[in-house]
């Protein structure tokens, strides 16, 4: 692929990104390339003065997403082949992604939306991992608060669910 | 502030990063119980991943075959199985094989603790009902032989102890590739004479240390395939290495510790007392061999098992036969953690120039933990730094 070629050849152009409030954010070319998304985009349409519209991300999280692009501009690009064994090892979140990940429940779960639709693997990583660590131990009804969702089993499923795995609650 | 909805392929993805923080499985499976009760989606999302990787013990063994019998669905999703014998009597263990029956996609499955007795028909069990099974750990010497030749997928096999069919009795040369039907719920009767297995095994952990010519029998047909092995190697059997082309990661168990050493009247050499020395140079002329018909080993790890109730080896007999000097050119990572090795012979060996330099492509050097603080450490780390190993 030669997008990486391209990024480094671009890096000095700016890229317009417009957000589903109307606002516009202008970025580095390789800042934005860190979504696969929008640097397929450009790749399509090649050099163009227009702003890239981004309907599903509102601008409150993507200056956020645009902050942790910036930060991670210079990582290297992942192999194709070991992008999902590399995902599995580095299973600490580093001091920065930590801290970056600081923010309220509402927003990250609108980073974590916003790093699928955009497709920033690494970003969609933090996003899970610190979601992972937040459910772990809890009671299926904290969860559903946390998440926000209804209980939509008929109380006879419940029951089946419950005593189906037994085993394994059990201990 | 309410959260949006995250839609259920993000949640399928939080929860496979959960198993990733979470490698315990005592401490994966009654969170992942506990997901599955949160709503629809969850339960789609975790139930797959609850009974992907079953651990079928005294204390699960019911629960799990309740379910298993009472969700038809279930069964099919179990893909890496345990199983242990603990407390199970023949009114379970033939339960517990019905119940397995319906488990028809198990690609990788270790057992421990069955009483003797159940071996064989486990055995033939296993064959019959997961002939593509790629993983197999398993703790049972009898029998085991005949149903390794029945498992033509095989890729990693780890045995504490193999018992192979009477020596002396020559292999057909047609193989086996379908497995023959079983009889009835009977085992059917193992074969009177030794079987090439077809497999090609990536990984062999081979426990005890077969007789050469069984060792052969048993990794002929995947001498281009292995790229792992732990051996055992002792000064009464030794192996050749030469025909694993593909060999990359090799253990070196000190075998010799299990040989009872011989009331020091007898201890004459060949006599069959321990010989630690005799063990050791055969562990060089192996890798010499293997470095010379260009085993393309790069991790090599000399193990000295700490489990074993004797004496470990001396620091004095690594130096004396000079073990470092055999290792392969290609070895990058030399891991030597269990080993009382002596810092001053590592170094004087790394020392060496010219014709006589040791181990020149290593890059990194593993000892144990205890040898830091141990006399030389300084100069030792020194020296090796200053050739650029780690």
């Amino acid at each position: 692929m030669s997008a990486r070629g391209e990024a480094e050849q671009g890096s000095e152009t700016n890229v317009t990104l417009q957000t589903s409030d109307d606002e516009q954010f202008k970025v580095d070319r390789d800042v934005a390339n860190r979504s696969v998304l929008i640097r397929n985009m450009l790749e399509d349409v090649g050099e163009s003065e227009q702003a890239i519209p981004l309907p599903n991300v509102s601008a409150n999280v993507l200056k956020k997403v645009l902050e942790w692009c910036e930060h991670h501009k210079k990582d290297p690009e992942p192999l194709a082949e070991d992008l999902d064994d590399n995902r599995r090892k580095t299973t600490e979140i580093s001091d920065w992604d930590a801290k970056f990940i600081q923010v309220d429940q509402e927003m990250l779960f609108e980073i974590i939306l916003a790093a699928n639709y955009l497709d920033i693997k690494p970003l969609l990583d933090v996003g899970c991992k610190t979601v992972a660590n937040m459910i772990k131990g809890k009671q299926p009804e904290e969860i559903r608060k946390l998440f926000n969702i209804v209980n939509d089993f008929t109380p006879e499923e419940e029951a089946q669910i419950k005593k189906e795995n037994e085993w394994a609650e059990d201990r | 502030m309410t959260p949006p909805h995250l839609p259920p392929e993000l949640i399928s993805d939080i929860l496979d990063t959960f198993l990733h923080l979470s490698p315990s499985h005592a401490l994966r499976t009654p969170n992942l119980a506990r997901f599955a009760r949160v709503n629809r989606t969850w339960n789609a999302a975790s139930i797959p991943l609850l009974y992907r990787n079953i651990y079928l013990d005294s204390r699960t063994r019911e629960g799990v075959l309740d379910a298993f019998e009472a969700n038809p669905n279930l069964p099919g999703r179990v893909r890496h199985l345990t199983l242990s014998g603990g407390n199970l009597d023949s009114e379970g263990f033939k339960r517990l094989l019905d119940v397995l029956r319906a488990c028809t996609g198990v690609t990788h499955l270790s057992y421990h603790c069955f009483d003797p007795s159940f071996l064989e028909d486990l055995t033939d069990f296993v064959a019959t009902t997961w002939p593509g099974l790629r993983y197999l750990r398993a703790d049972q010497s009898h029998a085991l032989y005949s149903l390794l030749a029945r498992l033509p997928d095989l890729e990693t096999l780890i045995a504490t102890y193999i018992e192979f069919p009477a020596p002396g009795v020559p292999s057909p040369p047609s193989r086996i590739s379908t497995p023959p039907p079983p009889s009835s719920g009977r085992s059917s009767p193992s074969p009177s004479h030794p079987i090439r297995p077809t497999f090609r095994l990536k990984r062999f952990d081979s426990g005890s240390s077969p007789h050469p010519s069984n060792f052969h029998l048993l990794t002929s047909s995947s001498t281009t395939s292995l790229t792992s092995l732990d051996l055992p190697i002792s000064s009464q059997t030794s192996q050749d290495l030469e025909a694993f082309r593909g060999l990359r990661r090799l253990t070196l168990t000190l075998a010799e510790r299990y040989i009872r050493p011989l009331p020091a009247v007898v201890g004459a050499v060949g006599m069959g007392g321990r010989e630690d020395a005799h063990c050791l140079r055969r562990l060089k002329r192996l890798l010499a061999h293997a470095g010379r018909s260009g085993v393309p080993l790069s991790t090599l790890e000399i193990y000295d098992p700490p489990y074993a109730l004797t004496e470990p080896f001396k620091p004095e007999v690594f130096e004396e036969t000079d073990v470092l000097a055999a290792v392969p050119k290609g070895v990058k990572e030399l891991d030597l953690a269990t080993l009382d090795i002596g810092l001053g012979y590592i170094k004087r060996a790394f020392e060496r120039e010219g014709e006589e330099k040791v181990c020149e492509g290593v890059e990194v050097v593993v000892l144990s933990r205890a040898k830091r603080d141990e006399e030389g450490a300084e100069e030792m780390r020194s020296l090796l730094g200053r050739r650029g190993v780690e």
